[in-house]
């Protein structure tokens, strides 16, 4: 049971993934990112990992994807865009990515693991990640206050009005 | 921690400065807070966070060095600001702020011990450069410079965080120490070698290495003098500094692979740097590839790493950040005054404008590497290293191409020194003027007294 529904997860995950890359339409690409989100939510409940499942479906399907669709409601992307490319680009790239999969797949393929991996029932609990975070990450978790503000002070030197300017 | 506790607080009080009319006082309180953190770290005031730290970073002689050569450019570079934004910007206390983020974001990145504090500690060092480079919002070339550098900037930390989970893949850790121990009892696994290069591609950007140096012209043209000088300068020491400690930490296993990755990557920055630097003709895209070059420079100490790797590195670039300051300081008033813009534009400065030319000159001709000036020194100790370690070949290459570089900085101080007079005379008030006069004492001091900086940096 629990391997079919991995299985069914995991390609609905890898097919939609793939008609968002490659729909020419970016609404639609939306859309399907939004279907590859719900399944990887679908997988880390199946790892058991509830919390992380929930925190993904509220923050990428829910904040970012709002953000996607405004910003193509902005920009008025509805409608079929044809990108010229010129050929040596196209080819260039294609090659560096195969290059890159080739990369990849190798280490991969020649990598040993180390047997199975069993989820704990207790792994994916939020009482759990916050023992983790205020324990031994607890420095990084304080660090990145310091980046989310500067991000924040960013939002708002490029969005406030420049009162002496003006 | 004290350092980045200090400098967090003081970014922060640099905005309340701005909200409550105190522009005025934002400044001092940084240059103090910045000096305050040069004595904690002579002093090694580190303040006892043992129980929290979990390995995170650390903080020994290695991390000390380069977070001193950090503060200490960042100084220069603040002084700088202050004559660059007028009083008038409204938003410069938060420019301010973003700078000491971004210079704490430095510090954590030289002490990282583990590959989440590297991440966390690139993206400290790099969200603020995004929003300073895109600063000017009234300049279409400074919103270009910000963007194109935001883009390439999120799409090599995705490549970071890649490689930062290939490494965790093959060790289900993120810990360097506890990595290396499993390396030495299991082996290297080709995953770990494939994340590690995936890291290093991300460092590479971060240092405007060849090939993922093609960012560094345009965003060094459009962003704002301030954030070129400080991307050309502080920021490469940070990186250079997590590219050095990552380098100690990958050599744990086999190191053929990164000799010759990082030969093949010092040579091609190098050449490139170099010559394209030639047909250059604004200034800003000059120093953006003599900045390439630099790096391919002082990559030869990274293949060779021994225990004097870090002197001569800290070394030579401190020497190339208070030259490069002090060339972006003055071409910022220079362009700001009289609107000169290319390199031919500058010819006869020194007529009306002795002070300005000669803190030109000594910077231009401490890149060139002319004696007693710092630059000599720093490209001679690199050389020399290369020397002692027998790499011959490398020291020949390196020595070509640093005359081919000295012919570029030659060409501005002819340029400046030609007998033309169509640059009129620039007022500059006092305290600027002491500011370019102690430079030209700090390039001359690191020159004369090369074995005594030296000793410092170890």
């Amino acid at each position: 049971m629990a391997a079919a529904l991995f299985y069914a997860l995991s390609l609905i995950c890898i097919v939609s993934s793939l008609i968002m890359i490659f729909h020419k339409n970016t609404m639609y690409s939306v859309l399907f990112l939004l279907v590859t989100f719900f399944s990887v939510a679908g997988l880390y409940v199946t790892l058991n990992a509830q919390f992380l499942a929930i925190v993904h479906i509220i923050v990428y399907a829910g904040a970012i994807m709002v953000l996607f669709l405004y910003v193509i409601m902005f920009l008025n992307m509805s409608h079929i865009i044809n990108f010229q490319k010129s050929k040596a680009i196209k080819i260039a790239a294609t090659a560096t990515g195969l290059m890159f999969l080739l990369v990849i797949i190798a280490a991969l393929s020649s990598a040993t693991y180390n047997g199975n991996v069993t989820a704990g029932h207790e792994i994916g609990l939020a009482s759990t990640l916050g023992h983790i975070i205020f324990n031994e990450f607890l420095i990084p978790f304080e660090v990145s206050s310091i980046l989310f503000l500067s991000a924040m002070v960013g939002v708002v030197i490029f969005n406030k009005k420049d009162l002496i300017d003006e | 921690m004290n350092a980045i506790i200090l400098l967090a607080l003081v970014g922060v009080f640099s905005m309340f400065c701005g909200l409550f009319r105190l522009r005025t006082l934002a400044l001092p309180v940084i240059l103090l807070s910045l000096i305050a953190s040069l004595v904690i770290y002579q002093y090694n005031m580190h303040g006892d966070f043992s129980n929290l730290l979990n390995n995170m970073v650390r903080f020994d002689s290695f991390s000390d060095s380069f977070s001193i050569v950090i503060v200490f450019s960042s100084i220069f570079l603040f002084i700088m600001s202050r004559y660059y934004y007028s009083e008038k910007i409204e938003h410069l206390t938060d420019i301010y702020a973003l700078i000491t983020f971004s210079v704490a974001g430095g510090i954590l990145l030289v002490s990282f011990q583990n590959l989440v504090m590297l991440f966390l500690g690139v993206e400290i060092l790099s969200i603020p450069l995004y929003i300073l480079a895109a600063s000017n919002r009234r300049s279409l070339e400074s919103n270009e410079a910000g963007l194109k550098y935001f883009l390439t900037g999120a799409f090599f930390t995705s490549i970071m965080l890649l490689g930062i989970t290939m490494i965790y893949g093959a060790y289900g850790s993120f810990d360097t120490d506890q990595i290396t121990s499993l390396i030495q009892s299991q082996g290297a696994s080709p995953l770990f070698v494939l994340g590690a290069v995936l890291i290093l591609c991300a460092m590479f950007f971060k240092l405007s290495a060849v090939p993922f140096h093609y960012w560094a012209p345009d965003v060094y043209q459009g962003a704002p003098t301030v954030l070129t000088a400080y991307v050309s300068t502080v920021v490469k020491i940070a990186a250079m500094g997590a590219l050095l400690k990552f380098a100690m930490f990958i050599t744990h296993y086999e190191s053929n692979i990164w000799v010759n990755l990082f030969t093949f990557v010092a040579i091609i920055t190098m050449v490139y740097g170099n010559v394209v630097s030639i047909v250059q003709h604004n200034f800003k895209r000059l120093l953006a590839y003599s900045g390439i070059a630099n790096v391919g420079f002082v990559m030869i100490a990274v293949i060779i790493l021994n225990d004097n790797s870090v002197p001569y590195i800290l070394y030579n670039l401190l020497a190339y950040t208070v030259a490069a300051i002090l060339a972006f300081s003055i071409y910022s008033t220079v362009k700001t005054h009289t609107g000169v813009d290319t390199i031919d534009e500058l010819a006869g400065l020194l007529t009306n404008n002795k002070l300005l030319s000669a803190g030109f000159l000594v910077a231009l001709l401490s890149f060139a590497g002319i004696p007693p000036l710092s630059g000599f020194f720093g490209k001679y100790f690199i050389i020399a290293h290369a020397v002692v370690a027998e790499y011959f070949w490398l020291a020949i290459i390196a020595v070509i191409l640093s005359v081919l570089g000295a012919y570029n900085y030659l060409r501005i101080s002819a340029a400046i020194v030609k007998s033309n007079d169509s640059i009129p005379a620039i007022q500059l008030s006092m305290p600027y003027k002491l500011y370019i006069i102690g430079s030209i004492i700090v390039i001359l001091a690191l020159g004369i007294f090369p074995d005594q900086v030296l000793d410092i940096l170890r």
